[in-house]
């Protein structure tokens, strides 16, 4: 029984991103949640870029980045 | 001083003799005026005739010397109007308008020749028109002359044999009965009389009409009470039966619309009683009034409409409509179109909406048949009530409705409009209320830094998202440290759920499991979580911290 994970990139902008994370089942051709929401929020800070770069997939790591620019815009 | 230079008639025994014909009379008739010397005076003679005609004759000549002025007068046929005796007078005038007359003289004028000769000019022209006026009657004389000629040619062809004479003819016409007033009189059996008509086809109620004629009420009454039409906006024309005796105050108040009011009592046997009728009606007393073309009319329109309408079995009627779709009750609404009490009595009794400033809008149900006073008293922000009736018969009661309040009759009142956005309303409040779209939970992970990882073991966190919060339930176990001081040691955990928002940065104090306090505190947008030391108590191996804090995230 595979499992899928579902990114929502939520509340984006150029400075930050909380990014919920969901794991669905298909049961009987249903798909079904297991395990709650994870949702963490991420700063565009050079720390916050390199903790999305190791998790996100590259697409949505793009598309996170399409907004926060090629530099940090948070010191934090 | 006048001289007078002329012979006199054998018949004149005194006077002076002027004309143009016969003998010893004056040709030519000369005075001379002694002491007038003036050469700009202009003189005129003014004569009067037995007859009272009078003429004023221009001197043919004027000669002025030393001594005095000549004046003479050559007499022609037009200047004597009638002969025999007449007066003269001369009048000078000098160029400065200033004015003599002469004395008074009788004279005598013989007879002239005819006026009807071309020679003479300026022909009388007093005389004229009577010579025209008898040459009209000389026309008249011949045109009455001609017509006897015609009357007695007829006559005399006329067969005076059948012609009765007057005993004959008095004899006849005796026989004959004197002229009849009825039909009974004149032996007419098959026809109806006045009263037959009026019994049979004359208006046996009263009715009212709309703008098309379409009676809308009927009452066979014999006293039209206060309340027959008030208000009834729809009323045009108004027939009043010959059984109406009486039509009381209020009858037809408010029926603004009114224009006709046939009254079938020609001999105003009838009584109005003031304010029973508005003065924009004009009132007609009928007799015998006949409604057959009014009926025929009201037929027509009534035809036209229904062919009009739809078949009954898939539409409702006015009244089924009323009484499914229309407002069923009293609704109050505020400024936002949102109701704010409903009501199904049939009568509003004070207290009903005393001092309600909430309230805008009122409808008031058809089923109301009396708004007593103070139901609105107080509800000065009340602008429109809306009262579903316009046959009358609902009782205000005075002082009821504030005076800032526009009241409007209105029928058949369809409320859908004010349903319908009271719906899209409650529907955007609803939107903005709490579901699945606004609420959520969850749990996470704190991230933690290298520097970080010396003093904490494992940092985690549940939430609770409603709206714009979040509530954060924190888990921290911690390793074994010491805070090397208050003031510059702290722990700093990341990837909050939510950044936070917060105009000020929340705080919290915080107690582990060994009774250490700490301050936890969010910084505005910022995704992490920090603790500040209070002292620099040594933290055990597991110490576990457990607290919950919310902050704004958005």
């Amino acid at each position: 029984m595979e499992i899928k994970e579902k990114i929502t990139l939520d509340m984006l902008t150029e400075d930050s991103v909380s990014i919920l994370r969901q794991q669905y089942i298909n049961v009987n051709g249903e798909e079904m949640q297991i395990g709650g929401n994870i949702r963490n929020a991420y700063m565009n800070s050079e720390r916050g870029r390199e903790q999305i770069k190791t998790f996100l997939p590259e697409a949505q790591y793009n598309a996170v980045i399409a907004v926060w620019g090629e530099s940090a815009k948070v010191d934090i | 001083m006048i001289i007078y230079e002329m012979r006199k008639p054998v018949d004149c025994t005194s006077g002076n003799c002027v004309g143009v014909m016969g003998e010893n009379l004056a040709f030519t008739q000369e005075f001379y005026i002694r002491g007038i010397t003036d050469k700009s005076i202009s003189y005129t003679l003014h004569l009067r005739f037995a007859d009272g005609s009078v003429n004023s004759v221009t001197p043919d000549l004027v000669q002025t010397d030393v001594q005095g002025t000549k004046i003479s007068w050559i007499v022609k046929k037009n200047d004597i109007f009638r002969h025999g005796y007449f007066e003269l007078q001369i009048e000078g005038r000098n160029n400065a308008e200033l004015v003599f007359q002469t004395e008074i003289v009788r004279m005598f004028a013989d007879e002239s020749i005819p006026v009807e000769d071309k020679e003479y000019e300026n022909p009388n022209s007093e005389t004229l028109r009577l010579r025209d006026e008898i040459y009209q009657l000389f026309k008249e004389i011949d045109e009455l002359k001609n017509e006897i000629k015609e009357n007695i040619d007829f006559l005399k062809e006329s067969d005076w044999n059948t012609k009765a004479d007057k005993e004959t003819v008095d004899t006849e016409l005796d026989k004959k009965a004197d002229k009849a007033t009825t039909l009974s009189g004149y032996g007419i059996t098959d026809a109806y009389t006045k009263t037959d008509s009026k019994s049979r086809f004359a208006l046996s109620v009263s009715v009212l009409f709309d703008e098309n004629d379409v009676p809308i009420k009927t009452s066979d009454l014999y006293i039209l009470s206060a309340g027959y039409a008030t208000s009834n906006l729809n009323v045009k024309t108004a027939f009043v039966s010959s059984k109406v005796t009486r039509i009381e105050s209020g009858a037809f108040t408010g029926c603004s619309n009114l224009t006709d009011v046939y009254i079938d009592n020609i001999n105003k046997q009838i009584t109005i009683e003031d304010g029973a009728i508005p003065d924009t009606a004009t009132i007609h007393y009928v007799d015998d009034y006949n409604m057959s073309s009014q009926i025929e009319n009201a037929l027509k329109n009534i035809e036209v409409q229904i062919n009009s309408k739809a078949d009954k079995s898939d539409i409702y009627t006015k009244q089924e409509s009323k009484t499914r779709f229309a407002l069923p009750a009293s609704v109050l609404f505020d400024e936002n179109d949102i109701p704010i009490k409903i009501s199904e009595a049939d009568k509003l009794q004070a207290g009903f909406a005393t001092n309600n400033l909430n309230a805008k809008t009122a409808f008031i149900s058809s089923k109301v048949s009396y708004v007593a006073g103070g139901a609105f008293t107080g509800c000065s922000n009340l602008t429109d009530v809306y009262i579903d009736n316009i046959i009358g018969g609902i009782g205000i009661a005075s002082g009821s409705i504030p005076d800032t309040a526009t009241i409007h009759y209105v029928d058949d009142f369809n409320t859908f409009p004010q349903i319908l956005n009271v719906l899209l309303k409650y529907n955007g409040l609803i939107n903005a209320k709490y579901d699945a779209s606004n609420i959520e939970s969850g749990h996470g992970d704190f991230g933690i830094s290298e520097s970080m990882s010396e003093r904490v073991q494992s940092a985690s966190f549940e939430y609770q998202k409603t709206g714009d919060w979040a509530e954060l339930y924190v888990y921290i176990d911690f390793k074994a440290f010491t805070p090397p001081s208050v003031s510059s040691s702290y722990i700093r955990l990341s990837n909050l759920p939510y950044v936070c928002k917060n105009h000020i940065n929340p705080r919290e104090i915080c107690i582990t499991t060994q009774k250490k306090q700490m301050v936890c505190a969010i910084a505005s947008n910022s995704s992490e979580l920090t603790f500040l030391f209070l002292n620099t108590d040594e933290f055990v191996e597991g110490e576990r911290l457990s607290f919950s804090i919310k902050y704004k995230i958005s």
